[in-house]
């Protein structure tokens, strides 16, 4: 385990390549026998992919790949770009031709209803409604197990 | 505030294969009382008082080795941020000794 340090409820620490977070609960010992320990609650699916995340890494295996979907990601990073853009004091035109280019993002009166400042509004918006909170419904998109409809 | 050039794609390029978790951590530390509140702490607080901070945020776990997304962005405190950086626990493996568990069985689940 990498980056270990002692908190007040166990060791915590990440392991593999992967860097899979990994919390070792309070009172046992890191080299004793470990199982996974899985609480019944709303998260199980995304902990028991995590567990086989872990699994697969300890038998020197590539996990399987656990990436968000490639518009999903594109989404959230041009999301960042256009927070840092509106955090610098930009206006949504300007970050607009930043994130898609001049020749995309028009002048005058067409800019007002073009559909590259509605979406670029709402990146912005998005990226302050993570920021502010969202992040944690973020972290529930982690990879899970499919489940029984 | 000292920040990466948001008009440039490559400057972000850091963040291709970043999962969810990854870029969770991205849009939190862009939160500006998160930020205050690490402020606040001393440069080198102890495990109590950091996890005192962390809690609140759903941070949970320690950095990665060689976190690279940590620079750049706002600023912050390099130290003990590097610590909680992607420490958003959700799905992280909880692992406890397999003969028993009484003081695991009452752990709460990670990063709520």
């Amino acid at each position: 385990m990498n980056s270990r340090r002692q908190a007040s409820d166990g060791w915590h620490g990440v392991v593999g390549a992967a860097s899979i977070p990994v919390w070792i609960a309070h009172g046992t010992p890191p080299d004793d026998d470990l199982g996974a320990l899985i609480p019944l609650d709303d998260a199980l699916p995304q902990r028991l992919a995590a567990v086989l995340h872990l699994w697969h890494a300890l038998r020197g295996q590539m996990p399987p790949a656990v990436q968000l979907t490639a518009p999903r990601h594109r989404r959230l990073v041009l999301a960042l770009r256009a927070h840092d853009g509106h955090l610098d004091g930009h206006s949504y035109r300007n970050i607009a031709i930043g994130l898609f280019g001049a020749a995309r993002v028009p002048r005058g009166a067409a800019w007002k209803t073009h559909d590259l400042r509605a979406r670029t509004m709402r990146l912005v918006a998005e990226a302050i409604r993570l920021r502010d909170g969202g992040y944690r419904a973020l972290l529930r998109t982690d990879p899970r197990v499919k489940l029984a409809r | 505030m000292p920040s990466r050039d948001w008009r440039s794609a490559a400057a972000y390029a850091e963040l291709e294969n970043a999962s969810a978790r990854d870029l969770a951590w991205e849009f939190l530390r862009r939160n500006p009382r998160y930020v205050r509140d690490w402020e606040q702490l001393d440069d080198r607080p102890s495990d109590d008082a950091a996890d005192a901070v962390a809690e609140p945020w759903g941070l949970r776990f320690p950095g990665r080795p060689g976190a690279r997304r940590a620079r750049g962005g706002r600023r912050l405190d390099a130290g003990t941020l590097h610590r909680h950086r992607g420490a958003l626990g959700l799905a992280a493996v909880i692992l406890a000794t397999l003969s028993g568990c009484p003081a695991a069985c009452e752990l709460a689940a990670p990063g709520e």
